[in-house]
C-alpha cells in the first residue's frame, strides 16, 4: 500500500559543497540517499516529491561536515499481509518462484500454488505448467498474488505470497 | 439465589485449577470463603501463611484480573485517631466471567492463527542437519542459480511436508477444547443469571444506587450460599421464594382515585363524604331533616304512612323516572326542614346529636308561638346579631310582626330589606340594589328570601291542598 508521507532527516553535507549551489546538491544528496532505502516503520521509500530545509546549517567541529535538518514529503510503499498485489516473475525453482513487485521481493512456494501447476523441469525455461497446459508461470510473467506474511527487517521487506485463491495467478 | 453463587464459585475454582499452581486455589478458595472485601493480613492470618506471600499471589491473580482490590478509607473511631487507608481484595463475578470469554475467545484465536501461519509458511528440512527453515528464510538461502542450500552445511533443502505438523496442531485444538470444555458448561451456566457482587460491604454500598444486585451472603457448608438478608427482592425472586408472612412485613396500597368515571369507584367516594360532616350535607341529607327520621317521629298516621311510601318509591325508583310529589310528605318534608333551619345554631350545629336538639327546641318554641313562627326566626337572628355584632342595630333585617290575619292580606309586602338606609319591600328588590347591598345585607336579603319563598310555597301547596 502507497502513503504520502512527511518525514524528517539530518542531512550532512561536505563542507566542499558550502557555495552557491549547496541547496540544490543538498536535495539531489536527500534524494540519493533516502530514495530507494527501506525502513522497517515505514516501508520502502520511493520517491520524494518536496523539500524543506527546516533549520540553518551547523558545522560539525570535529569533521566540518554540514548539519542541516531536512523535512521532506516521500511516497511510501509498505506492504500488508492480506494485500493483493501484481508482482512479476523474477525467478523459477522447484521449490516456487520469486516475485517482485516494485522494490518488494515476494517469494510464492509450492504449497501456495495451485494444486494443479506443477514444476516443469523439463523445459528450458524452468515454469510452472497447469495440468492443461494452459497456464504457464514463467520468469518475467506478470501474477497476481496476495501476500499472506512480510517479514520486516531494519533495511529489507520480504514476503510470502499464494497465488492458490480465486482470481490470483498470472494475468493474461 | 444460592445456586447462583455455588455456580460462579464453581466456576472460579474450576479457571484457578486450570490454569494457577496449588497455592493460587489456595489463597482464591480462603477468599471465596470469606464472602466479603478482605485484608491480605487477615487471609494470611487464616490460612497460616505469610502475608507477603499472599499479597504476592493476588498481586499476581490481580495482573490477570481474577481478583480486584480497592483501597478504602477507614476513619479512626476515636476522636485523635487518623483516617487510614486499607487495601481490601475481593473478587468480582461478572468481571470474572467476561475475562475468562475473554481469554477462551484468545485462546481459539490464536491455535488459528498458528494453524494458518502452518499453512500458508511452507518450512523447508536440510538434508543433511535436519534443520527446519521457513520461507521466510529463502532470500537468505537462495543461490544464484536459483537452488537453496543450507546456510550451516551447504545441504540441500527439501520442503518439510506440513502435514504432520497440521494434525498436531488440530490434536492441540482438539485437547484445548476437551480440556475447557468443564470450563465452558460452567460459563454456559452463568447465562442469563442476575450476576450478585461478591462483598457484603460492596452490596451495602451498591444498595442506595437502586441497582438490582444483590450480595453474596454467608454459607453453611463453605460452598453453597444462601440467599442474602440484604438482596432485595427482584421480580422473579420474588415468584420463586415463598411470601413472607409475618404481618409486619404485608404492605397495603391504597389507591386514591381522582377520576371517578368508574362505576365501582362511586359507592366509596360517595362514603367519604359522609364522613366529611353535617355542615356539608344538603338539608334533606341530614338526619333531622331525614324524611325517614321525621316520619317516625311524626304522629300523623298519613303521613307516616306516606312517608313508607316515599322510602319505598325511594328504594324502588333507582331509576330516574318522574317522581309523582306527594303533597303531604312534601309538606311535612318542607316543614320539618324549616324547623331544623330554623332552629340552627351556627355555634354547636356541627354533630347530628347537637342538630337534633335544635330540632326539638323549635318544635317546641313552634308549639309555644305557634301563631308566628316567622317571627321566632327573626328574633333568634336579631339576637344573634345584636351578641355579635351591636353596629348592626340600624341595619337591621325587616322582620315580619304581622300577625296571621294580616300576613295573609299583605304577603308580598311584610318583609323589608335594607340597603344602605333605605328599607325596600323583599318583592321589590332589584338587581341593581343587590349589587349595591354589604356581604352582610346580602346575606340577611337571602335568608328573607328564602323565608318568603318556603311560606309562600307552604300556603299554596296549603292552598291546593283545601282546593
Amino acid at each position: 500500500m502507497f502513503f504520502h508521507l512527511t518525514l524528517e532527516k539530518d542531512l550532512h553535507i561536505h563542507p566542499k559543497h558550502c557555495g552557491p549551489n549547496l541547496f540544490s546538491i543538498a536535495t539531489q544528496q536527500l534524494h540519493s540517499e533516502v530514495e530507494g532505502t527501506c525502513s522497517g516503520r515505514y516501508g520502502f521509500i520511493i520517491t520524494i516529491t518536496s523539500v524543506d530545509f527546516i533549520s540553518k546549517g551547523k558545522v560539525l567541529e570535529s569533521s566540518g561536515f554540514v548539519v542541516f535538518q531536512v523535512r521532506y514529503n516521500a511516497i511510501i510503499f509498505k506492504p500488508f499481509r492480506g494485500e493483493v498485489l501484481d508482482a512479476i516473475v523474477t525467478k523459477v525453482t522447484n521449490l516456487g518462484f520469486f516475485a517482485e513487485a516494485g522494490p518488494l521481493s515476494i517469494f510464492v512456494s509450492t504449497q501456495l500454488i495451485p494444486s494443479d501447476m506443477q514444476f516443469d523441469a523439463q523445459s528450458a525455461n524452468p515454469c510452472f505448467v497447469s495440468e492443461d497446459g494452459s497456464t504457464r508461470i514463467s520468469k518475467d510473467d506478470e501474477v497476481r498474488l496476495q501476500i499472506k506474511g512480510t517479514r520486516i527487517d531494519a533495511t529489507e521487506i520480504f514476503a510470502i505470497g499464494s497465488i492458490r485463491e480465486d482470481y490470483l495467478g498470472v494475468i493474461s | 439465589m444460592s445456586s447462583t453463587y455455588t455456580i460462579l464459585d464453581d466456576l472460579v475454582k474450576l479457571v484457578i485449577r486450570s490454569f494457577y499452581p496449588d497455592d493460587f486455589a489456595v489463597i482464591v478458595d480462603a477468599l471465596l470463603r470469606e464472602k466479603k472485601r478482605v485484608r491480605d493480613e487477615q487471609l494470611a492470618n487464616t490460612l497460616r501463611v505469610q502475608q507477603k506471600y499472599v499479597r504476592k499471589i493476588l498481586l499476581d491473580l490481580k495482573g490477570d484480573s481474577m481478583v480486584k482490590s480497592a483501597d478504602v478509607k477507614i476513619e479512626g473511631t476515636k476522636p485523635g485517631e487518623r483516617t487510614t487507608t486499607q487495601l481490601l481484595w475481593y473478587i468480582d463475578y461478572k468481571h470474572i466471567i467476561d475475562i475468562v470469554k475473554y481469554k477462551l475467545w484468545m485462546f481459539g484465536k490464536k491455535m488459528e492463527s498458528v494453524k494458518v501461519q502452518k499453512i500458508d509458511v511452507q518450512t523447508y528440512r536440510c538434508t543433511v542437519c535436519s534443520k527446519i527453515f521457513t520461507a521466510y528464510d529463502i532470500p537468505k538461502l537462495l543461490s544464484p542459480e536459483g537452488e537453496l542450500f543450507c546456510d550451516d552445511c551447504d545441504g540441500e533443502l527439501i520442503e518439510d511436508h506440513n502435514n504432520e505438523s497440521l494434525t498436531q496442531t488440530a490434536k492441540h485444538q482438539s485437547d484445548l477444547s476437551s480440556q475447557l470444555k468443564k470450563i465452558v458448561e460452567q460459563l454456559k451456566k452463568t447465562e442469563g443469571l442476575q450476576i450478585p457482587i461478591f462483598a457484603r460491604d460492596l452490596a451495602e454500598e451498591s444498595s442506595g444506587a437502586g441497582s438490582n444486585l444483590t450480595i453474596n451472603a454467608n454459607s453453611s457448608s463453605g460452598f453453597g450460599p444462601k440467599q442474602s438478608a440484604f438482596a432485595p427482592v427482584s421480580q422473579s425472586a420474588a415468584t420463586k421464594t415463598p411470601l413472607n408472612t409475618n404481618p409486619n412485613s404485608i404492605d397495603f396500597v391504597i389507591e386514591i382515585l381522582e377520576n371517578d368515571n368508574i362505576e365501582m369507584n362511586k359507592a366509596p367516594v360517595k362514603k367519604d363524604n359522609k364522613k366529611t360532616g353535617m355542615a356539608s350535607l344538603p338539608p334533606w341529607l341530614l338526619p333531622s331533616n331525614s324524611i325517614l327520621n321525621k316520619s317516625k317521629n311524626s304522629n300523623n298516621a298519613n303521613v307516616s304512612q306516606a312517608n313508607a311510601n316515599s322510602q319505598k318509591d325511594n328504594l324502588l325508583n333507582v331509576k330516574r323516572e318522574p317522581v309523582v310529589v306527594d303533597q303531604e310528605v312534601y309538606l311535612d318534608y318542607i316543614k320539618n326542614h324549616y324547623k331544623e333551619w330554623e332552629s340552627y345554631d351556627p355555634s354547636n350545629d356541627t354533630t347530628p346529636s347537637s342538630s337534633s336538639t335544635s330540632s326539638k327546641r323549635a318544635l317546641e318554641d313552634e308549639n309555644h308561638n305557634n301563631s308566628d313562627p316567622y317571627k321566632k326566626k327573626i328574633k333568634y337572628e336579631n339576637e344573634d346579631s345584636n351578641s355579635t355584632n351591636g353596629d348592626y342595630d340600624d341595619q337591621q333585617v325587616a322582620s315580619t310582626s304581622q300577625s296571621p290575619k294580616d300576613q295573609e292580606q299583605e304577603e308580598e309586602c311584610d318583609v323589608f330589606v335594607s340597603i344602605g338606609k333605605k328599607y325596600i319591600p323583599l318583592t321589590q328588590v332589584t338587581e341593581q340594589d343587590q349589587e349595591d347591598m354589604t356581604a352582610q345585607e346580602y346575606e340577611d336579603y337571602s335568608t328573607a328570601l328564602y323565608k318568603y319563598a318556603t311560606r309562600n310555597l307552604f300556603d299554596y301547596n296549603n292552598s291546593s291542598i283545601i282546593a
